[in-house]
């Protein structure tokens, strides 16, 4: 909030010239096209780097999955009963 | 005859469907706003950057601009009420603000006191005690001289009812006034 007091001595208010220097109509327009456009123009899996981690996760992934049925499957195995 | 000079409404429409052409409304009422600010912060640089923000949230919100009949400059300075006391309110700060005879004499008068530089310091004063809310009726009325249908635009209120609002924090300012002087002596 503004908190006023009176002074005699009051500086002016700034000119034209002052003002121009902050006028910059390609910063607002580049400022409006970051705040509308999407954080990503590609979508995700098209990115290289994006790409590599997404099918080591999914390697990754599969090799658990492998690992885990194979060590089901031996745990659930019959036993060979002797004669 | 035509003029040839497109008119606000049609710079607002193009704007509407292409923001590069918000390009002529931005020269016109880049100063206005920029003063507007700056009034109330007393900074250029901090002018500067809530002035850029100001406009950077009317070009997002322009597509959704409608003709209501008021002036399009009500809705930008509504935009920079707004964004100024955001910014006081998310820094939790205030500014100091010089004020001369100028901006105090109507202000003096309509309060019904002399113009003296002892008045002129408690009205100063007793400006600082109103809440946030009456504060912005006596800038946008006596500081930025508007008159009570702008005022009324950039609230959001009826002109009565802004007349109304006004005179009561005029009389408020009176009381506090007497009550300060009184104090001193």
């Amino acid at each position: 909030m503004s908190k006023y007091k009176f002074d005699k001595n009051k500086k002016p208010l700034p000119d034209d010239a002052e003002i121009s220097k902050y006028k910059d109509f390609g910063k607002l327009v580049h400022n409006y096209q970051r705040a509308t456009k999407p954080l990503y123009h590609k979508p995700l899996y098209k990115q290289p780097k994006v790409f590599i981690f997404l099918v080591i996760v999914v390697l990754l992934a599969l090799l658990i999955s492998h690992l885990a049925e194979k060590e089901e499957r031996e745990k659930s195995a019959p036993v060979e009963q002797k004669p | 005859m035509q003029s040839s000079q497109p008119n606000e409404k049609e710079l607002i429409i193009a704007a509407q469907s292409n923001p590069e052409r918000f390009a002529p409304l931005y020269d016109h009422w880049y100063k206005p706003v920029f003063l507007f600010v700056f009034k109330r912060v007393n900074d250029k640089e901090l002018t500067a950057d809530l002035t850029s923000q100001v406009f950077l949230k009317a070009l997002v919100a322009i597509k959704s601009y409608k003709f209501t009949g008021a002036p399009f400059s009500a809705w930008l300075f509504r935009i920079a009420v707004n964004e100024v006391n955001m910014y006081f309110r998310k820094n939790n700060k205030h500014a100091t603000v010089p004020l001369d005879e100028n901006d105090l004499r109507q202000l003096t008068e309509e309060v019904g006191e002399n113009e003296t530089e002892e008045n002129y310091n408690l009205l100063a004063d007793a400006l600082n005690d109103l809440p946030e809310e009456q504060t912005q009726l006596i800038e946008l009325r006596f500081f930025d001289k508007n008159s009570f249908l702008d005022m009324a635009h950039i609230l959001g209120l009826t002109e009565a009812g802004t007349k109304m609002k006004v005179y009561r924090v005029l009389e408020k300012l009176k009381n506090s006034i007497t009550l300060k002087r009184q104090r001193k002596q």
